[in-house]
């Protein structure tokens, strides 16, 4: 297992400080992150789905090692990570990259693309020759398909197209050789043209290198091409998880169903059901009692504002749901 | 460092003013180094004429192109000699200063929290200190020569940096590029020294053409209060020398020129100062 | 706003108590033993206990600094080594000399600056604006000092305009008083380096007005005013300059401060019986009690300045609420 993630949590409190030794204030805790778990072998991408504020970045913050969780267990490849940071970060980092989404904001300005992609090699100290390091790089960016790397050696980051830009962040993630990345949102600020391409950029490094690959989005289009597995988060928790394609055909968390309901789909004779969700997501210091989502669920039914439902499963495929794969139910709302 | 350092010319040439005041800067920095060699004398020489009497307060002349002094002193050569204090002074007090005040708001901004606050205290100390009297004092206690005066003027000039560079970092370190810096493994050191630095270098320069131009004003109001190196003639001191004298009024050629080469050159160094900040930062507001 | 104020004022607080307390150690333990002219090490060791006892020199450091805090809380500065006369007495006649010399100029200039500014800005581009901004420069780059001794060699000593220098003239006031201030003799004297101080203090505010203006200009409701068909002049003094005055009149507290630091060149050239010219001349006679205490004093003014201007920025800017 490369990547085993249980019961994580990352938890702020905000307004702690010198003023509460006092009592005037009252600290809000935030939880980002609340219990989520998942697992990922090598060569596979993992999806991870949800609305902007459901903690999707901050998982990604903790996964990439940029914040230690508040709970739960983070192993990789089967060892803690908590204590691989704690006691040799050079090393962890090696291990795992990450790719932003933002190829504006991601790459220092100042520095030319050949400083760009041999930095990490530098941070590492891997006492690697001037001409070492600049043959890393230029297989670094063969690899992300900026081909011929050599002309772009001596760029600067504003010279480059938002979509070289980002290949640029990837051979950057690439010349340490991880075993895992994790790409926040990496085609959310693309070119409709450029967006397939690095889909499939990605796609193809995680099956000839056998990395595994975590792939977080807002947007449900991008999804099938490229992912073998798929996590909904919701508030700080995974809410359905499984297979790619058990979750775009057989949707059981009405969640889910309002996502896939609301991503375009160029098939005009796919046929979904339109579950009406309204409201936006809820501030994290302040989740609602039960089920998180009863506040906006179309099904929601009185048991769901004060019960946490539990996790149900067929399979691989798993929902948070009171009322997951309840064939019943979800008769009633396709008709 | 060197390419934000060469491009600072790049950027001063495209302008009209600044290409004026960088030919300027040169013709004063070629002066510096060629000037004793250029001087007819030197430069606390005493000129006799055939007769051997000195030639005091001579008037401007083919001999003498701006007179001599009250001691008999030719001050085109005290000119020329005064070139080289003024520009090593300023230069050196102005990279101090910047590399004093860069680090400092580096230190300050990236670490934050306590280090940010002590920092910013000291700051806020310095700039509450009269610059000129404080100057003066050290130098009083301290001995007066070029050294003292360097480190005098270094020791206070570098809070300005310190703030611009501080505000500049605070926004700086919440940059993605900062965080995919430290997911490669880098380390505190190396994400101040070489993620963030090289983004503050605009600023930087900036501050160094704001120092260099403050610091020869100064070193020639230190000189004129009395206070400058007694071995070194300076713009400043040939200043102080005839207002000490008490004969300026019988020798308007003694006070003139060195406080116009003084007026020139450091409006150059302003003109290029403000060319290149109105490309790189045109955010920034001029400082005094 | 209660909490920032209290915060600001400890922070002024704190920046003067440093500023004293380093003050007073610099000068006992830098090289140079500042008591040598008071203290001549040619007396007999007798006699020097005995002036060391009338100065205080005799107590251990500590405990001549917390005598010296001590004394500070009543506004007693301790003995001129060089007039053998309570510091205290002069002190605050120099220092009204100095306000009287810089705080008209510098409001004067910063007036002229901002108006000025504010109009090259609205002609930008024109000849008259190239020319100013140049004129600024380098009457900015100039040294006060040089400035003021051309002054003085054009219009006293060739016009014979104004006097060389001094407050009054010798004898008119043996006493100083406050009647002094108001003769026209004072103000015979004042003209030569009131003007010289506007000289130079106009070019910051000039430079800093036109600066902002020129990005106001270019903001969307300066034209959108125009398209209302507002006259170019009220566009000019009542949206355009209202919106630029902020950092002007943030920072002329500040350089109100830097000036009075500044003083100590003008006072020089003109003999102006100042803060500025009492410390250069104390210097000069290693009176370190007269030192101290107008260094101080120059201290409070600037700190005083600044502590103004964090303050100004913001009741006039409505963009920044104090929490």
């Amino acid at each position: 297992m490369l990547l085993d993630v249980q019961d994580l949590a990352k938890h702020y409190v905000l307004g702690e400080g010198f003023s509460n030794l006092f009592g005037l204030s009252n600290p809000q805790k935030i939880r980002a992150v609340d219990g989520v778990s998942l697992r990922l072998q090598p060569g596979e991408v993992l999806g991870l789905v949800g609305e902007s504020g459901c903690g999707k970045s901050t998982l990604a913050r903790i996964l990439v090692g940029l914040e230690l969780p508040s709970s739960g267990a983070l192993l990789f490849n089967g060892n803690d990570i908590a204590e691989d940071i704690k006691s040799n970060r050079k090393q962890f980092h090696q291990k795992v990259q990450m790719v932003f989404q933002d190829p504006y904001g991601s790459l220092n300005p100042q520095h030319t693309i050949e400083e760009i992609v041999t930095r990490p090699l530098i941070y590492q100290q891997l006492g690697l020759s001037k001409a070492e390091l600049k043959d890393r790089a230029i297989d670094a960016l063969n690899d992300a398909e900026m081909m011929p790397a050599k002309r772009y050696l001596n760029k600067f980051p504003h010279e480059l197209s938002g979509g070289q830009r980002q290949r640029v962040c990837i051979a950057r993630a690439l010349v340490l050789q991880p075993e895992l990345i994790v790409a926040d949102e990496p085609i959310s600020m693309l070119d409709v043209s450029i967006k397939w391409s690095i889909v499939r950029l990605l796609k193809r490094l995680v099956k000839e290198r056998n990395i595994g690959l975590i792939y977080i989005t807002h947007d449900l289009s991008s999804v099938p091409a490229i992912c073998d597995k798929l996590a909904i988060m919701y508030l700080g928790r995974v809410v359905e998880s499984g297979l790619c394609d058990d979750i775009f055909k057989q949707a059981t968390h009405p969640y889910t169903q309002a996502l896939l309901a609301a991503s375009p789909n160029p098939n005009p004779d796919v046929k979904r059901g339109r579950p009406n969700i309204s409201g936006a997501i809820p501030n994290a210091s302040n989740i609602p009692t039960g089920c998180r989502f009863h506040p906006r669920c179309p099904n929601a039914q009185p048991q769901c504002a004060t019960e946490q439902p539990a996790e149900r499963h067929r399979g691989y495929h798993r929902a948070e749901c009171h009322f997951a794969f309840d064939v019943k139910i979800e008769r009633t709302k396709r008709a | 460092m060197l390419r934000t350092f060469l491009n600072f010319f790049s950027i001063v040439w495209r302008s009209y003013a600044g290409k004026i005041s960088l030919i300027v800067f040169t013709i004063c920095m070629s002066l510096a180094v060629l000037g004793p060699i250029a001087a007819p004398y030197g430069p606390t020489e005493r000129v006799y004429d055939a007769a051997g009497n000195l030639v005091r307060l001579a008037p401007p002349s083919w001999d003498h192109w701006l007179g001599t002094t009250l001691l008999g002193r030719d001050v085109w050569s005290q000119m020329l000699w005064g070139a080289r204090p003024a520009l090593t002074i300023g230069l050196l007090t102005a990279l101090g200063t910047v590399v004093i005040g860069v680090n400092v708001g580096l230190l300050a901004g990236y670490l934050g929290g306590a280090v940010d606050s002590f920092l910013m205290r000291l700051t806020d100390i310095f700039l509450g200190l009269p610059f000129l009297p404080f100057i003066i004092v050290l130098l009083s206690l301290t001995g007066q020569n070029i050294w003292t005066i360097i480190l005098a003027m270094m020791a206070v000039m570098w809070r300005s940096t310190a703030r611009i560079v501080r505000a500049e970092v605070l926004s700086l370190r919440e940059r993605q590029f900062i965080a995919a810096a430290r997911t490669t493994g880098a380390s505190d050191f190396d994400i101040i020294y070489r993620e963030i630095a090289p983004n503050v270098m605009p600023f930087a320069l900036v501050g160094i053409t704001f120092a260099l131009a403050w610091a020869i004003i100064t070193e020639a109001s230190i000189g004129f209060l009395g206070f400058g190196d007694p071995n070194v003639v300076s713009w400043g001191s040939i200043i102080y020398d005839a207002y000490a004298s008490q004969m300026m009024y019988r020798a308007p050629w003694w006070v003139v020129p060195p406080g116009i080469a003084i007026m020139i050159l450091v409006t150059s160094v302003y003109f290029m100062g403000r060319a290149y900040e109105e490309v790189v930062n045109p955010r920034i507001k001029q400082a005094g | 706003m209660r909490r920032f104020l209290v915060k600001r004022l400890w922070h002024a607080a704190l920046t003067l108590f440093v500023m004293i307390t380093g003050m007073f150690f610099m000068f006992r333990l830098l090289p140079g033993d500042p008591t040598a002219t008071v203290i001549s090490p040619a007396l007999y060791p007798k006699a020097q206990a005995a002036l060391k006892a009338q100065f205080g020199l005799d107590q251990p450091l500590w405990m001549q600094y917390f005598i010296y805090l001590k004394n500070l809380t009543v506004f007693d500065f301790g003995v001129s080594f060089h007039t053998l006369r309570p510091v205290a007495g002069e002190i605050g006649n120099r220092m009204v000399n100095t306000l009287v010399l810089i705080l008209p100029s510098m409001i004067f200039a910063y007036f002229l600056g901002a108006l000025v500014g504010a109009y090259m800005a609205w002609r930008r581009g024109s000849k008259a604006e190239g020319l100013l901004v140049l004129l600024a420069t380098a009457l900015q780059s100039t040294p006060v000092f040089w400035l003021g001794m051309l002054a003085i060699l054009f219009f006293s000593l060739k016009l014979d305009l104004f006097p060389v220098g001094h407050i009054v003239s010798p004898g008119k006031f043996p006493q100083a008083t406050w009647q002094m201030y108001f003769s026209l003799d004072f103000l015979h004297h004042l003209a030569l380096p009131f003007m010289v101080n506007v000289a130079y203090q106009f070019c910051f505010p000039f430079l800093l007005m036109r600066s902002t203006m020129l990005s106001t200009i270019g903001e969307d409701y300066i034209e959108l005013a125009r398209m209302k068909g507002v006259p170019e002049n009220k566009i000019l003094y009542h949206h355009a300059m209202r919106n630029s005055l902020l950092p002007l009149a943030t920072t002329l507290p500040m350089i109100l401060g830097w000036a009075v630091a500044g003083s100590v060149v003008i006072e020089t050239v003109f003999s102006w019986p100042g803060l500025g010219l009492l410390m250069v001349e104390a210097v000069g006679r290693s009176d370190y009690p007269v030192v101290q205490a107008s260094f101080l004093l120059i201290a409070v003014l600037t700190v005083g300045g600044t502590l103004l201007a964090d303050l100004m920025y913001g009741l006039l800017d409505p963009r920044i609420s104090y929490k």
